[in-house]
């Protein structure tokens, strides 16, 4: 058996100007329900919420330049946490650029 | 006291409190169901939210064409929200474990969230709560079924105001508990008025902003003869109006004592008056004033009362259910004469794209492009043909190539019923109405082919003055005495005239009490009115003499302008009819 338990771990910020707000939280929630492992995403020492829920996402209220911890885990893992530290990173431009792939 | 006036639609007066009813306030009707409902609740609960999906990805798609993907992403964070795993689940699991009923559960679930966002403390965020308003009144209205349920769980008689009325909300009114309406919006001839009247309830349209002023309970007054609101009247009003209430019912007790009447003139001129009705159940009290038939049997209504297109056996039921009241007489079915923007379902979506909907697919257009909708109709009105005098017109005729194609899906139609073996009455007469400028204009070729002409005056007035009847802005300019609109109706009558086929006007024009002796003059031997009108057309019918009739339209096609017309016109009814009613 292959051992996809691996969990990965990645630190993002928020760059957009008005926070995590409906706009990026689309596009999080969207780009995660794309792949078939979990994602969850923390604030501070908050409990972890589901990336796959816009309403999770939104109740974070993450303002701009707040830190959080992304964490992926499942079969397709490695290749999700890439998009979707590059979609925080773009600023939630909709489509991560092909760049972004491992 | 203040007094506000709008455009009077439907006569009487109506004195009670008052009830304001929200543009969007929906009344939880239940909040628990019983344990054994529960998998047919979450079922329903199911089904609104597939429904409301559905009702945002339409919006999505038209924010996407309209203004970008951009503004359109609002509708994809709603579909989201809506789809969202949790919120779906924590619904469920409130009707499931504590037998919420699912309105009941929705709303909690919904402002717990807003809530929530409220007291993020953060502005943006807050703002969202509106976002959970917006969905948990989209879930309600999908579950309640449009229905604003203040209405069907009304206790004691009020006196309704609202922005607006949908005529569906109009219909469905309890004449036990609603004394009269009055709304912010609409014109003489929108629908919803012409319901009112249909009602009798008094009514006023119109009215602009003043719903703001008031909060419910207060007492209030509706003229729906003269178009004024009343709130807050002082002793002296109120006992005025209290008798003008009495007065106007013993009025109406004696026009009823003219049912059994001839309607003749006194020298002897039968006046056909027959009926215009909306839905089968107003056929037994059309026949209750005295009508002679049905002139104009608007089937809209089947179409709009559901979210479904009407099945043939909807429509031959329905049509069935007139002729019991009209055994003989004859019924006059005008096909689908509905604008694709107001169609349920997959057309609305197809044709919903603002532009003009009075010009564009609408009537008999929408049948001609819709073949499957028009045959369903045809195929119901030949078979219950069977059953009586039934007469098939086509709504808004403008060439006469549109008549021959519909005349010709007819001959198909009865092709079909016939390899079919399904009975059917081959001999339906049909008949048109002229109700846009080019066919009043060309009624004599028209005449040729057609079995009869209903003019319908709202649209041909319309049409002809460029005015929008629902328009408040310009619905002074909307005047039925205009000298182009009695040429007009002057060349329809000529021309069939000439080729011997019957003409008849079932616009609003004709319930005007003003109109009628003008009409008669001109040589109209059929009216027909909303049913309520017919008593007192048939007073001034029987008050008439031809030749007064005919003084008075020749008089009146000397004229140059609507004004001078109607006040000529107002002033002959008063001497012919002097107890007529203002």
């Amino acid at each position: 058996m292959m051992s996809d338990s691996q969990v990965y771990r990645r630190k993002v910020t928020v760059k957009a100007e008005q926070g995590l707000h409906i706009r990026p939280c689309t596009a999080v929630a969207q780009l995660s329900m794309k792949f078939q492992s979990r994602v969850r995403l923390r604030k501070d020492n908050n409990p972890p919420v589901d990336g796959k829920s816009i309403l999770d996402l939104m109740s974070l209220a993450a303002g701009p330049q707040v830190e959080l911890d992304l964490e992926v885990d499942g079969p397709d893992a490695a290749e999700a946490i890439e998009h979707l530290a590059a979609l925080f990173e773009s600023d939630f431009v909709t489509h991560p650029s092909p760049a972004a792939m491992p | 006291m203040l007094i506000k006036r709008g455009i009077p639609v439907s006569p009487g007066v109506a004195i009670g409190p008052a009830l304001v009813m929200g543009a969007e306030s929906f009344r939880i009707p239940q909040r628990f169901v019983s344990i054994d409902a529960v998998d047919t609740e979450i079922a329903r609960f199911r089904a609104a939210v597939e429904s409301t999906c559905q009702e945002i990805e339409v919006n999505e798609t038209l924010a996407k064409e309209r203004l970008g993907a951009e503004h359109a992403m609002i509708f994809t964070a709603h579909l989201m929200m809506v789809r969202d795993p949790k919120i779906l689940a924590e619904i469920e699991t409130l009707i499931r474990e504590k037998s919420f009923s699912p309105e009941f559960a929705v709303s909690r679930v919904l402002r717990q969230y807003a809530k929530r966002f409220q007291n993020l403390g953060n502005q943006y965020f807050a703002e969202r709560a509106a976002d959970f308003y917006d969905l948990e009144k989209r879930l309600l209205k999908q579950l309640l079924g449009e229905k604003r349920e203040e209405l069907s769980h009304l206790t004691e008689p009020v006196v309704l105001l609202a922005h607006n009325l949908t005529p569906s909300e109009t219909a469905s009114l309890s004449k036990q508990f609603v004394l009269g309406f009055a709304t912010e919006v609409g014109g003489h001839t929108s629908h919803t008025a012409i319901l009112a009247g249909a009602l009798e309830l008094p009514a006023v349209v119109g009215v602009g902003n003043f719903l703001s002023d008031l909060s419910g309970g207060e007492t209030l007054i509706i003229d729906g003869s003269h178009g004024t609101v009343i709130i807050d009247p002082d002793e002296e009003t109120l006992a005025k109006y209290h008798d003008s209430e009495e007065r106007y019912r013993s009025t109406n007790k004696r026009l009823e004592s003219l049912r059994l009447l001839a309607s003749e003139t006194r020298d002897g001129v039968r006046i056909t008056l027959m009926g215009n009705i909306e839905f089968p159940e107003e056929a037994e009290s059309a026949k209750h004033r005295g009508a002679e038939g049905v002139g104009l049997y608007r089937t809209e209504f089947l179409y709009l009362q559901s979210q479904r297109e009407p099945t043939e056996e909807d429509h031959f039921r329905a049509y069935r259910e007139v002729l019991k009241a009209f055994p003989t007489q004859p019924v006059v079915i005008r096909t689908l004469d509905l604008g694709a923007d107001k169609m349920p379902g997959q057309l609305q979506a197809e044709y919903a794209d603002g532009i003009n909907p009075a010009l564009s697919v609408r009537s008999i257009r929408l049948s001609l492009t819709h073949l499957e909708l028009f045959k369903t109709q045809l195929r119901a009105i030949l078979r219950a043909a069977v059953h009586g005098d039934l007469r098939i017109m086509f709504p808004l005729v403008t060439t006469l190539l549109e008549f021959r194609q519909a005349r010709m899906i007819l001959g198909d139609v009865m092709e079909d019923l016939d390899e079919q073996g399904v009975p059917f009455n081959r001999d339906v007469p049909v008949g048109m109405m002229v109700e846009v400028p080019a066919a009043a204009i060309l009624a004599e070729e028209f005449a040729r082919e057609v079995d009869f002409f209903s003019i319908g005056t709202n649209d041909l007035i319309q049409y002809t003055l460029a005015v929008d009847r629902g328009d408040p802005a310009v619905a002074n300019l909307y005047r039925a005495g205009d000298p182009s609109i009695l040429r007009l109706i002057r060349n329809v009558i000529t021309a069939a005239a000439k080729y011997h086929i019957p003409v008849s006007v079932c616009g609003q024009m004709s319930s005007d009490p003003m109109f009628v002796p003008l009409l008669v003059g001109m040589g109209l031997r059929q009216i027909s009115v909303t049913p309520h009108a017919i008593p007192e057309l048939k007073e001034i019918i029987r008050n008439l003499t031809l030749t007064k009739a005919e003084r008075i339209a020749s008089r009146s096609e000397s004229m140059d302008v609507a004004r001078d017309v109607e006040s000529y016109l107002r002033g002959e009814l008063k001497k012919i009819c002097p107890e007529s009613m203002d």
